[in-house]
């Protein structure tokens, strides 16, 4: 692709995303007048889920930039998540400090440190080849959360924080929905024109390579574990930067909102989204956040469907996983290509040089 | 200072539980060897023999009372162990598919599905509560006191339950019976080949993709025995599989992954110092991030385990 192309595919999508943001808020007026299904009878309800998928969106691309580009699966990346939340809770409302310091510094503070811990724990696990990263991270993952639940102290214990401060800029308070709405899902674009600027630049280049083949692309002068700790940090650092959001949007954070199943739903995100695809990462957050809160709802009138996530989240990585490897949208979208394509009345054959089957290396 | 009898009754304690760990370690390792996958399910395999074999000696759905499946142990334990085998098999089927044959994250993410619907449907069908596992010795546990020469003349008896005597046998018997399949049977050295060399081994006429399936069948009884025994001592519950699957994956890395009698040893160690760790002030709330703990530091200093680390230090001294 050349420069240009993607420079104005960028400036497509992003205009698109301008768009649907701006007009999402009169859809959920629209859809909550007319429709008035149980679910969407609430606008603040709906908003509160569109920020949700924005938040998860953050999430989400974060960790397909280390499972789709890089090829490694993180497992406890919720930690990181509740990293980003937990210092933003504990700087500004926890009950251990005396003095509580603006949201503003906090959210920074929250980043920094998930961008820390991360190189941390990256620097020896991503320096072996193969796949140690996504038993390293479920460990990591649990101890965090093993703190977040015993350092009552500090995390506020299994009942978690309360009364976290909302985010205000200079005067200006986020204190409704609506505001919240419009700055999540700024958020999260920013984020994705900022990772599918990175995803076609060297650095995109060279993690692609790495996935096709370690070897390969050391050989060819790409450093591969600075690449895989660079792009962990970075995944790290969105997910805290998504927490401290979340923290601040919901005023109330505890661990079961950053626990194994979290992590687990981040990798369905990206399996639905499709590997490898940035703007697929919006597909998927939505698509998952939506089932996650119809599905919680229908736990709630009938008691047989009680806590069926982990049922729904296995099924859909088993099935896309054996029938669509490169992940739901991007298969989908391969199978509607081929489909077309057989249905075009076939051009005049000529005859094509067959593409040589390239050695693996 | 802890006394000795405490000291004693921990160790005892810990002996037990990492003698779980070991076999899941060891399961670990069998499917690593085969495939270079880490199997996320090693640990649903356990909780499948425990919550089996709790639902055929004493039949509880949802407090409704099936009569007539009181089944006696001997008869539970090993169908709870063919159950268990048979998902084994389905997954190790799944993963050989041509189509799926494509490595890389993909696999691991499949077994992690694996791990979650098993979950999920363990959870539906048996509760989310711990469920009380029936010992396999009705007797009272086993006391004695120390020699009064050791610990004076007021110590405490230390207490050995007859179920950990139960699972210290077991993995005896099991570390025993595979040591001699591996070594001794021809589908066993095949299954070996398969791990040192895949391609090698298909060139021999071994067929690689029955050898993978049967590893996956192989792990998972193993896991579902150790779950139905562990079961009587620690509870059975629909996610107990989380957590002791991890574990052993510690030891399987601290015993050098694909490293059979490391992987022994390290269980048995990794589940004594989780004991000790109670004993420490402060730490017992921490208890189970011990494992972990030790796993990311085992990953900084030596990936490739306990073993690696002391044969380097041996050759370089």
């Amino acid at each position: 692709m050349t420069r240009g192309s993607w420079f104005t595919s960028t400036l497509c999508w992003a205009l698109v995303g301008v768009i649907a943001i701006a007009v999402a808020p009169l859809l959920a007026q629209y859809d909550a007048k007319e429709l008035a299904k149980p679910l969407l009878l609430r606008q603040s309800y709906l908003l509160h889920v569109l920020s949700l998928i924005a938040i998860y969106t953050i999430l989400a691309v974060g960790v397909n930039l280390l499972m789709g580009y890089a090829g490694q699966v993180s497992l406890g990346h919720a930690a990181f998540y509740g990293i980003g939340a937990y210092t933003s809770g504990i700087l500004t409302a926890g009950p251990a400090l005396s003095v509580h310091c603006s949201p503003l510094l906090a959210l920074p503070a929250g980043v920094a440190l998930a961008g820390v811990v991360a190189f941390l724990v990256g620097v020896p696990c991503l320096r072996l080849r193969g796949h140690y990263l996504a038993m390293a991270t479920l460990g990591f993952g649990w101890i965090v959360f093993i703190i977040m639940q015993k350092w009552t102290v500090m995390t506020g214990g299994i009942s978690g924080l309360r009364e976290i401060p909302r985010l205000a800029l200079g005067g200006f308070a986020f204190d409704s929905d609506v505001k919240w709405f419009y700055l999540t899902a700024a958020a999260a674009l920013a984020t994705l024109v900022v990772c599918a600027n990175i995803v076609n630049s060297r650095v995109g280049r060279a993690l692609r390579a790495l996935h096709g083949s370690e070897r390969a692309a050391a050989t060819l002068g790409v450093n591969v574990a600075y690449y895989k700790v660079l792009v962990f940090v970075l995944a790290a650092m969105l997910a805290a930067f998504a927490g401290s959001l979340y923290a601040h949007k919901v005023n109330f954070i505890s661990p079961n909102s950053f626990g194994f199943l979290i992590s687990v739903e981040l990798v369905v995100m990206v399996v639905v989204g499709g590997m490898a695809s940035v703007w697929g990462a919006v597909i998927g957050a939505a698509a998952i956040t939506l089932l996650s809160e119809w599905l919680a709802d229908l736990g709630q009138h009938h008691a047989v469907f009680q806590d069926l996530h982990g049922v729904a989240f296995g099924l859909i990585l088993i099935l896309v996983m054996v029938f669509m490897p490169a992940g739901l949208t991007v298969g989908v979208r391969d199978l509607a290509l081929r489909w077309f394509k057989r249905r075009r009345p076939a051009p005049a054959p000529q005859p094509q040089r067959q593409p040589r089957e390239v050695a693996r290396v | 200072m802890e006394s000795l009898p405490e000291i004693v009754q921990n160790l005892i304690t810990g002996l037990a539980t990492g003698s779980i760990y070991a076999v899941v370690a060891v399961g670990f390792t069998i499917i690593f060897s085969a495939t270079q996958v880490v199997n996320f399910t090693q640990g649903e395999f356990v909780m499948l023999g425990a919550m089996g074999a709790y639902m055929l000696t004493a039949w509880n759905w949802r407090n409704l009372d099936f009569a007539g499946l009181h089944w006696p142990l001997a008869l539970a334990v090993p169908l709870a162990v063919l159950l268990a085998t048979a998902v084994g098999l389905l997954l190790g089927w799944v993963l050989m598919r041509p189509r799926t044959n494509a490595a890389g994250p993909s696999l691991i993410i499949i077994t992690v599905g694996a791990s979650m619907l098993l979950q999920g449907v363990a959870g539906q069908l048996w509760g989310k509560d711990a469920v009380p596992a029936q010992p396999f010795v009705a007797a009272p546990a086993f006391t004695f006191t120390l020699p009064a020469a050791l610990v004076g003349p007021h110590a405490p008896p230390v207490a050995i339950e007859w179920q950990q005597v139960w699972v210290v046998a077991l993995t005896l018997a099991m570390v025993l019976a595979l040591t001699l399949f591996f070594n001794r049977t021809l589908v066993g050295k095949a299954m070996r080949a398969v791990s040192v060399n895949r391609h090698g081994a298909q060139l021999m006429g071994i067929n690689v993709s029955r050898m993978v399936i049967g590893a996956f069948a192989l792990s998972a009884a193993l896991g579902a025995l150790a779950g139905a025994t562990i079961a009587p001592i620690s509870c059975g519950y629909y996610n107990m599989g989380t957590l002791i699957g991890l574990k052993g994956f510690a030891a399987a890395i601290v015993g050098g992954l694909g490293n059979f009698k490391g992987s022994v040893a390290a269980g048995l160690m990794l589940g004594v110092a989780e004991s000790f760790a109670v004993m420490a002030p402060g730490l017992a709330e921490y208890k189970d991030a011990v494992a972990f703990v030790i796993l990311l530091a085992m990953l900084v200093i030596s990936p490739n385990g306990l073993p690696a680390l002391l044969r380097d230090r041996k050759a370089a001294a």
